[in-house]
């Protein structure tokens, strides 16, 4: 029965098409290390606010060690949400709407948020040639304030049309925003080829904008429930 | 040969094939995509512990059906409830016979799960329990169950499989 079974299913399966599989293993490797990265960093900054209350600890405590230790709240460094206080927690439905003004002119459609993510979503645009999938996620440590400014990297993946071009920012406090720019839809029968939505430097200035995070401007959630209030789920 | 080329070689020659056991559990290519990716960075950033592991590929099987739990699990608080299947209508009518994968899709997850680990990747009942954290009774009887199930979803013809 097993093997009756198994082969019923490899038949099947057979007849499924699946999309490429891409640079997966890559897109893997670059996950873990960059997660790795971050992990290493996270512990290096929790040993740096140690080593600081300490110091100061010593500093007041003077050569005989007699001043009282401060509380450790008042030596920490000031937390992320000290310094982006006025954002309030983002919801998929700003990130559309940050989004959509992000793009240049065209038709949107196909708006849906992640089944499994509250910080990705998908939007479609038509500049004229027929709509295009743009999927964008805020990944890594977005409540870590953002100095300075990103990395910004382009990357194309040929055999891989739902990722065709993988662009991402990566900020120097550890958040990280990609947009995943298809060049096909998939459908019950298939996939059908589509344009690129944006170019590379299109691409670069919305992956690149400071407001994306897991905290958001209060207005931007605002309009979120007001233009997206039922909006589909895709994965 | 190093920490990532050692990783690529293994993950290299087991991502199609768990793309594909993902593809049976959530039946969705582009879910499927994102539960294998998120399978392979797990095993990379363990690489060292997990190349230790008897069976390799197994563990890595295991990996993705927790992938795959947790997703359900997560997504389960905010989906809504569709509509059952009507089973014996699909059984009397032609037109609308079921294929093994969609009876598979009505099974539950962990159930789905426990026929796909046992039948498609035929790993044994101990290794299932292994894999989804359960006793192995557990797996016993949820197989049974199971096989019972997709008996009353298939068309006559299919049934032959369980004699």
């Amino acid at each position: 029965m097993t093997e009756e079974l198994r082969s019923l299913l490899r038949d099947e399966l057979s007849a499924e098409r699946p999309p490429p599989l891409g640079d997966l293993v890559g897109s893997a490797v670059r996950d873990g290390r960059r997660i790795r990265r971050r992990r290493r960093f996270a512990a290096a900054g929790g040993g740096t606010a140690v080593a600081g209350v300490l110091a100061v600890a010593v500093a007041l405590a003077g050569p005989y060690g007699t001043a009282p230790v401060p509380d450790a709240g008042v030596v920490v460094a000031a937390s992320p949400s000290q310094t982006l206080d006025s954002r309030i927690p983002a919801t998929p439905e700003a990130m559309l709407v940050l989004l959509r003004n992000l793009l240049p002119p065209g038709r949107t459609s196909d708006a849906a948020k992640a089944a499994h993510s509250d910080l990705q979503v998908q939007m479609s645009l038509d500049r004229g040639q027929g709509p295009a999938i743009i999927r964008v996620s805020v990944a890594g440590y977005p409540s870590l304030p953002r100095a300075g400014k990103p990395t910004v990297t382009v990357e194309t993946l040929p055999d891989n049309c739902t990722q065709a071009k993988v662009v991402r920012a990566d900020w120097p406090g550890g958040m990280t925003v990609q947009a995943d720019l298809a060049t096909c839809r998939m459908t019950a029968g298939g996939s059908t080829p589509t344009p690129l939505a944006l170019t590379d430097e299109e691409a670069k200035a919305v992956v690149s904008d400071p407001r994306w995070g897991d905290g958001m401007d209060p207005a931007l959630v605002r309009a979120g429930e007001q233009d997206f209030p039922h909006l589909a789920t895709f994965g | 040969m190093n920490h990532d080329e050692d990783f690529t070689e293994f993950a290299g020659a087991c991502a199609e094939r768990l793309r594909t056991t993902a593809f049976m559990l959530c039946r969705d290519w582009h879910l499927a995509q994102d539960l294998t990716q998120s399978t392979l960075t797990k095993l990379y950033l363990g690489w060292r512990r997990v190349r230790q592991a008897d069976n390799l590929p197994a563990y890595a099987q295991k990996v993705l059906v927790r992938v795959y739990l947790d997703h359900r699990r997560r997504r389960s608080s905010t989906e809504a409830v569709v509509g059952a299947l009507h089973e014996q209508g699909y059984r009397h009518h032609p037109d609308l016979r079921l294929t093994m994968l969609d009876a598979l899709a009505q099974l539950p997850p962990r159930d789905r799960a426990i026929v796909i680990l046992r039948y498609f990747e035929d790993l044994s009942v101990e290794q299932v329990a292994d894999a989804l954290e359960v006793p192995a009774s557990v797996v016993k009887t949820q197989t049974r169950r199971s096989l019972e199930r997709l008996r009353g979803l298939l068309a006559a013809d299919q049934l032959a499989l369980f004699a």
